[in-house]
């Protein structure tokens, strides 16, 4: 019963959540209920009405029934295609809306959170249980079918209830007798008793059942969906598949999870298919003893065959609507249960505050960043990345980050964009920790190209401005500034050409194009503050040098840190940061760190030697 | 394409057993066989009660009735989930098949536009659901088989009281069915633009949530753009769907006005008999549901040839798919298989599809065994292309390219790539275990100590022997909560050990360095010589001091070999390489205040 109760809850929490998004959908969805509801009794005391009118040879009254009958049926069915005409589009709207929910939520979320395992795969779970067994929109229809299915059980108990009070022409005998109006509702309560009694025992066994199989399901699907969209339906790794051969390792592995994905559904499919099987057997029960008890009443002549059709109508109607009221609780215990983990992700919240505090707007631009003992380490990991930094940002400085791979550079960036708050210490904005401020207000503060940036099947412009409108001069300046200005004028449709294939037929471009892109986005956000994480990586020397020259100018007025291995960028940034194991290990100019021979050095000769003059090393 | 309901039944028998056959079949003849008995239950009932029998008899008569009906009630219900069930899991056993046809069919077939459109097809029919596809399509048949029988049935109950009442049925049948075909052809005509929103949508969804994508969202305050842009699209996809449901509602209210004129015409024929004393009440009653039953039949008859017809076009997609870019006959087996091999590049032109211009012209080259091969040039020159022909993956427009003087088309695909290991630029790994990246084997059947060598090699053993599972640890978190994600440096290493374990006599670098810090890089360098020895090899880089341990350097441009030479005659040349060289070389020699060429490398050298 507790599980019952909680079902409901969840299912009227997703209703009041539809309400709120569009008010029309459930006044419509009533509307329609009743409708159909109003067809099916009128229909059978019409028809009941003729059939009487027929026996006793009144041809013209049964025309007339016959008419009224068919005109009824006209304006339902008539009113009834008027309203359903909307169904499939609101029902799809509230569907789709889900996933927006689901994002808007994800959004709201800081960006540490969302970057864990548990949420991750909860986010998954519940795209993918409204992908495979409907949504929202499905809840809505369920619970239309519940109460249809409740309004039709109580037009049809009172109506056999009101049957059973006719009594029979001869009471005599065992018929007679059980014809009876007190016989006959005592015997109408124990068939209708033994049915619930059956269906509730049925419910409760494939409840549990049911239950059962969806904790079994550990991400199978996950796995399947991962093949398809990753490593079947990428053709870019099709390549390496090939000619490593490893085409029977990835058949094999598809093979395991095939099984696995086979027997859940097999499993599923069986259960469903037993839980229907015990409804209809409890269900035939019901519909044969309750049909048994309206021929007793009509042979022996308590009422007319015509009202025998219209009780055995009501009856079917009382059966079918007892089995749907039923089946359609079954479905919403099956989706409000994965419906539950995304009420659930709703309702989470974020593992850091947001902060308040407006960000004061400088036109001079001087931000002063601070690290203060700043200590960091990995959600879920033991293993420090950075150990207490501590480091001043100059204003306007130009600052070089360098350090070998995993020293804690990228990291360092994520801490100051605030993607991940200090394990230990804090982190200033002009002497107030940023935790303070309001996130988003200081996020604008920060111009990045990432060294996994992401750019988006969408216009170039739209990438670059990643807003709704663009300023056609500023969007120029930027792609100018980034070396971006003539690849972007070559294209097709310039800046309006659309990215990759999947939307659009786009263009493809290569690493090197969309780091100028990336490069170009940070640049139109005009921040006070530019990162660039490996700008350069995958750029031909020509135009690593282009932006080198650039540089100056590119960051003139904001504050600049240059993430990069290319130890060539660091002559032309005044600051140097040289990271070591999660440390800040040297810093200053360049000629201070050759000076000082240390870390800096080894990480300068290692790439330099093969530029001077001797070839040999 | 014809056939594809003789390739259905052939599937299915063949992957869900003969049973499934027989689910089917007993679906089908329970389908027509419940309505019918629900349909005279009425009549039957009335003409029990007016009889005249004794009250037990009748009441006899009426059980046996009602349990014969819910007893087929039972197994009608049973069966068709029964064939649910089937139709379900030969869709799933399908995949199986795909999977494989993508593995091993043609690669350049397969990364063509016309693979990629081809593939997409093919998915569509067997992963949108359980309405749309070869499931909706098998299904198609089943409705259409069971509702032909119904048809007939009723038609000749009907037809024997009277042809002229059948012919009424018939024509107002095919008229609402008609209306439901205008109304369903000008949703199929909106079908492109339908998919067109809902491809945006899906795409949309899963960009919006990529873990990758979540820095860059937030720092560039896309997340408003997206959901805006999300909202839009269902508006757009709402409203489309309301335009088509639109014409369901004309077809609809047609039917509904169309089906009050037939049965005016029909109650009032009846009646007229009963009057004249032709008919009896339950023959009354058995009429009004035969011919209310017969409506629905015809109308199952034409909704399942639209069902059929509509997941037609799927199925054509996929089996044109399934016969599409099969390799050619096991071609010739390499020579010399495992040693060091002599590549010739004759007039080698290629066209990418679409393309108006060679992305590699005219192209001549002889790599010699054993060679160590750079090759250089600017962002677009050609490449990466050059490679993908070198290794067998493209072939060429025109020209031909050898391996030890046979011609690398008559070459098996399978036997010519067991000459290369190559690490291409766009780095990935699956989300298999280490140790399946690497070794390209399940786990298990991988040879140890050749993969912990390969992970020293490639200086990635350390960080391997960290994690918690070791190599049996899962890449990512597609797959496993607890898998690792590894740096971009380090999964430049894990290419390259995969490349070393393979250990194939020609060696292909695009890039190897791009991500690794000075030292790696460095030391990278220095170890090149131990891992390629007497390999063949060719090195791609835009770090220009990688050119310096190997022996001679091609110079690309605009797919046709500027310059070629040692790195020392190609300085002493001038042009383009020297030119690029001293670009990159500026910033690590002179002083942007003016300071002597290399200031601090003395002591490295």
């Amino acid at each position: 019963m507790r599980n019952f109760i909680s079902i409901h809850k969840t299912g009227f929490r997703l209703l009041k959540m539809i309400h709120s998004e569009d008010s029309t959908i459930i006044p419509l969805h009533l509307l329609e209920l009743c409708f159909s509801v109003a067809q099916i009794y009128t229909g059978l005391f019409l028809t009941s009405a003729l059939i009487d009118a027929l026996l006793e040879g009144g041809y013209e009254q049964a025309a007339w029934m016959a008419a009224a009958l068919l005109g009824t049926n006209l304006v339902f069915g008539i009113s009834g295609h008027l309203i359903r005409r909307r169904f499939k589009g609101l029902r799809t709207k509230i569907w789709l809306l889900f996933y927006v929910w689901l994002r808007e939520k994800a959004f709201s979320l800081d960006y540490e959170t969302m970057e864990k395992a548990e949420v991750a795969e909860k986010i998954l779970f519940s795209e993918r249980t409204s992908d495979m067994y409907g949504g929202l929109g499905v809840v809505l229809y369920h619970y239309c079918n519940i109460l249809k299915a409740m309004l039709n059980v109580l037009l049809s108990a009172g109506l056999v209830l009101y049957l059973c009070q006719a009594g029979p022409a001869d009471s005599t005998g065992i018929l007679g007798t059980l014809s009876g109006p007190v016989p006959s509702v005592l015997l109408f309560m124990v068939v209708l008793g033994g049915m619930a009694y059956g269906s509730w025992k049925v419910f409760r066994r494939f409840a549990v059942k049911q239950t059962e199989i969806f904790q079994e399901h550990t991400g199978v699907e996950n796995r399947i969906s991962y093949l398809n969209n990753h490593v079947l339906g990428d053709p870019k790794v099709g390549k390496m598949i090939r000619l490593y051969g490893m085409e029977e390792m990835i058949l094999k592995n598809f093979r395991v999870f095939q099984k696995k994905s086979r027997d859940y559904f097999g499993k599923m499919c069986r259960v469903g298919r037993e839980e229907g099987d015990a409804n209809k057997v409890v269900n035939s029960f019901f519909t044969i003893a309750s049909y048994l008890l309206v021929v007793m009443k009509a042979v022996t002549g308590a009422i007319t065959v015509g009202a025998f059709t219209r009780y055995a109508g009501a009856l079917n109607q009382f059966g079918g609507a007892c089995f749907s009221f039923i089946s359609a609780n079954g479905e919403l215990r099956k989706i409000c249960t994965y419906m539950r983990d995304f009420l659930d992700f709703l309702d989470m919240d974020s593992l850091h505050a947001k902060g308040t505090i407006p960000v004061e707007k400088r036109s001079d631009g001087e931000y002063e960043i601070a690290f203060e003992h700043v200590s960091f380490h990995y959600p879920g990991s033991e293993k420090p990345v950075l150990r207490d930094v501590n480091c001043r940002i100059r204003i306007k400085g130009k600052m070089a980050v360098v350090g070998r791979n995993g020293a804690g550079k990228s990291t360092f960036i994520k801490l100051l964009c605030r993607l991940y708050e200090p394990t230990e210490g804090r982190i200033t904005l002009n002497g107030v920790d940023i935790r303070k401020y309001d996130e988003e207000e200081y996020r604008s503060l920060f111009g990045v190209v990432f060294q996994d940036f992401s750019l988006f099947s969408l216009p170039v412009w739209e990438n670059v401005a990643a807003g709704f409108a663009y300023r056609e001069d500023k969007l120029r300046e930027a792609l100018r500034q980034a070396d971006a200005e003539e690849m972007v004028r070559k294209m097709e449709k310039g800046a309006e050409t659309w990215l990759y294939k999947d939307l659009e037929d786009g263009v493809e471009i290569s690493g090197g194009e969309a780091q100028k892109l990336a490069l170009a986005r940070a640049l139109y956000k005009d921040a006070p503050v530019v990162v660039l994480d490996e700008p350069t990586a995958a750029l031909d020397p020509k135009a690593e040098a282009e932006i080198y020259a650039r540089f100056n100018q590119m960051v003139e007025g904001r504050t600049s840190i240059y993430i990069s291995h290319r130890m060539s960028s660091c002559r032309f940034c005044d600051d140097i940061i040289v990271f070591d194991a999660g440390r800040i290990v040297e810093r200053g100019s360049h000629e201070e760190l050759i000076a000082a021979d240390g870390h800096y050095v080894d990480l300068w000769n290692a790439q330099a030697k093969y530029y001077c003059k001797s070839p040999k090393t | 394409m014809r056939g594809n309901f003789r390739y259905t039944v052939f599937h299915l028998r063949q992957k869900e057993g003969g049973r499934a056959i027989g689910i089917c079949v007993t679906d089908m003849i329970l389908s027509v066989l419940l309505p019918f008995l629900e349909a005279a239950l009425a009549g039957a009932v009335a003409a029990c009660l007016v009889s005249g029998r004794r009250p037990e008899e009748i009441l006899l008569l009426v059980a046996g009735y009602v349990i014969l009906l819910q007893m087929v009630r039972f197994l009608q219900s049973h069966f068709s989930s029964l064939r649910r069930e089937a139709l379900f899991m030969l869709r799933l056993d399908m995949a199986e098949d795909f999977c494989r046809k993508i593995l091993l069919m043609d690669g350049q077939s397969r990364e063509s536009a016309e693979g990629q459109k081809k593939g997409e097809a093919a998915i569509r029919n067997l992963y949108s659901g359980n309405d749309v596809g070869i499931e909706a399509y098998a299904k198609g048949f089943c409705e259409l088989f069971s509702h032909l029988a119904g048809l007939v049935l009723y038609g000749v109950i009907v037809g024997r009281a009277s042809l002229l009442i059948l012919l009424l049925l018939i024509v107002q049948t095919m008229l609402t069915s008609c209306f439901h075909m205008l109304a369903g052809r000008r949703v199929y005509r909106m079908d492109d633009e339908v998919e067109e929103a809902w491809k945006r949508f899906r795409y949309l969804r899963r960009v919006s949530v990529d873990s990758g994508n979540g820095k860059d969202i937030r720092l560039y305050r896309m997340d408003i753009w997206f959901l805006r842009a999300l909202r839009e699209c269902i508006g757009k996809i709402c409203a489309l769907l309301d335009r088509g449901q639109n014409g369901f509602a004309a077809a609809g209210i047609g039917q509904s006005l169309l089906s009050f004129g037939g049965n005016m015409i029909l109650y009032g024929w009846l009646l007229w008999q009963m009057a004249g004393g032709n008919l009896t009440l339950p023959g009354f009653l058995l009429y009004v549901g035969i011919t209310a039953g017969f409506e629905g039949w015809m109308r199952g008859v034409f909704e399942a040839l639209q069902e059929i017809s509509q997941n037609e076009k799927l199925m054509d997609g996929y089996r044109d798919f399934m016969d599409f870019g099969i390799p050619k006959e096991e071609g010739e087996i390499p020579a010399h298989p495992g040693t060091a091999h002599e590549i010739c590049l004759e007039n080698v032109c290629f066209r990418y599809e679409g393309n108006e211009r060679d992305t590699i012209h005219n192209l001549n080259l002889r790599i010699r065994p054993g060679e160590k091969l750079a090759l250089v040039g600017l962002n677009g020159a050609g490449k990466t292309t050059l490679v993908k022909l070198l290794c067998g993956l493209y072939r060429p427009t025109a020209g031909k390219i050898t391996l030890d003087g046979q011609d690398m088309s008559s070459l098996s695909r399978e036997k010519l790539f067991r000459e290369f290991a190559v690490v291409f630029q766009d780095v990935s790994a699956f989300s298999f275990p280490l140790v399946e990246n690497v070794t390209c084997v399940r786990e298990g059947e991988e040879d140890g100590g050749k993969l912990r060598e390969s992970l020293k090699k490639a200086g990635l053993l350390e960080r391997v022997e960290e994690l918690p599972k070791g190599v049996n640890t899962v890449m990512n978190r597609d797959m496993d909560p607890e898998g690792v994600i590894l740096s971009g440096g380090e999964m430049q290493k894990l290419m390259l050990a995969r490349a070393l374990y393979k250990d194939a006599p020609i060696v292909i670098l695009d890039e190897p360095t791009a991500a690794l810090d000075p030292i790696a890089e460095s030391e990278m360098y220095e170890k090149y010589d131990e891992m390629i020895q007497g390999k063949t090899a060719v090195f791609i880089s835009h770090r220009l001091s990688s050119t310096r341990f190997c022996d001679r350097i091609l110079f690309l441009e605009d797919g046709c070999i500027l310059q070629e030479g040692s790195h020392e005659s190609l300085m002493e040349a001038g042009g383009a390489y020297a030119e690029l060289f001293a670009l990159q070389a500026r910033y690590y020699r002179s002083g942007t205040d003016g300071k002597p060429e290399c200031p601090t490398v003395s002591e490295a050298i």
